[in-house]
């Protein structure tokens, strides 16, 4: 899996590609959010374009993600996020935590 | 309005995640020959993916030496899937609702849930291992999709 980040003003947005499923992978993105946080940021936007389907394992890193930045007073959104995922969100009920937009400039203009 | 076709496959995998892709796949393809349309397959290949990692992560410890076998059945009607794993086992008979609020926020603990919400009947078995055993009907239309 790769995670890219670049700054649009203060807000962060990572991309990430590839799989999310648990594995190392999960840790990448865990560890880039612990580094953005840690530099102080506190908008963050996750674009998951490149993330066709995720496992349960892989919405419990976003659930630690989200987390993470919540405990720190920031502020995460979620974008391009595939039917096949939106559809765990919304049986997981994690519709109600996650915000999700449909693209990058929406998630960025959002705050 | 295409027959569905009836047939069998089996997948034998090594416990690692990286595994998980070629069980989508695969799922999708028999659930396609099955018969189920676009949704319906997505809604097993999510079930599938899921019971796999559980057998990969708590059944088999992600152990490489230990395999997870996965079965396709498709019967006039409906796709059965049985994915089976090495391991000890599990109480299966009392787990609790990751939707509830006092439980939404945690990092686990939703990959059953997911099963049972996608397929129409989940079950399981303890016999040199753990097997799920899991089904699903074409539905109304049994249509080939396009």
């Amino acid at each position: 899996m790769k995670v890219k980040t670049r700054m649009e003003g203060d807000v962060a947005v990572i991309s990430v590609s590839g799989k999310l499923m648990g594995g190392p992978e999960s840790d990448a993105l865990r560890n880039e959010v612990k580094n953005l946080i840690d530099d102080g940021k506190k908008k963050l936007v996750v674009n998951l374009k490149g993330v066709p389907w995720i496992n349960s394992t892989g919405l419990g890193a976003l659930m630690a993600v989200y987390t993470s930045i919540q405990r720190s007073e920031g502020v995460l959104r979620l974008c391009h996020v595939s039917d096949r995922i939106q559809s765990l969100f919304m049986i997981t009920k994690l519709l109600t935590i996650f915000d999700t937009y449909p693209t990058e400039t929406e998630a960025i203009e959002s705050f | 309005m295409a027959e569905a076709a009836c047939g069998t496959e089996e997948l034998i995998l090594p416990s690692r995640l990286d595994e998980l892709e070629r069980v989508d796949e695969a799922t999708l393809r028999c659930a396609r020959l099955a018969g189920l349309d676009e949704g319906r397959s997505t809604e097993v290949a999510i079930a599938v993916v899921e019971a796999v990692t559980n057998a990969i992560m708590h059944g088999n410890g992600q152990d490489d030496s230990k395999v997870v076998r996965v079965q396709f059945a498709c019967v006039p009607g409906e796709i059965k899937v049985m994915v089976h794993d090495e391991g000890g086992g599990f109480d299966f008979s009392c787990l609790p609702d990751p939707t509830d609020p006092d439980r939404c926020m945690r990092c686990s603990g939703r990959g059953i849930y997911i099963m049972r919400h996608m397929m129409d009947n989940v079950e399981f078995s303890m016999s040199n291992g753990t097997t799920v055993t899991m089904t699903k009907g074409v539905g109304p239309s049994g249509s080939h999709p396009g």
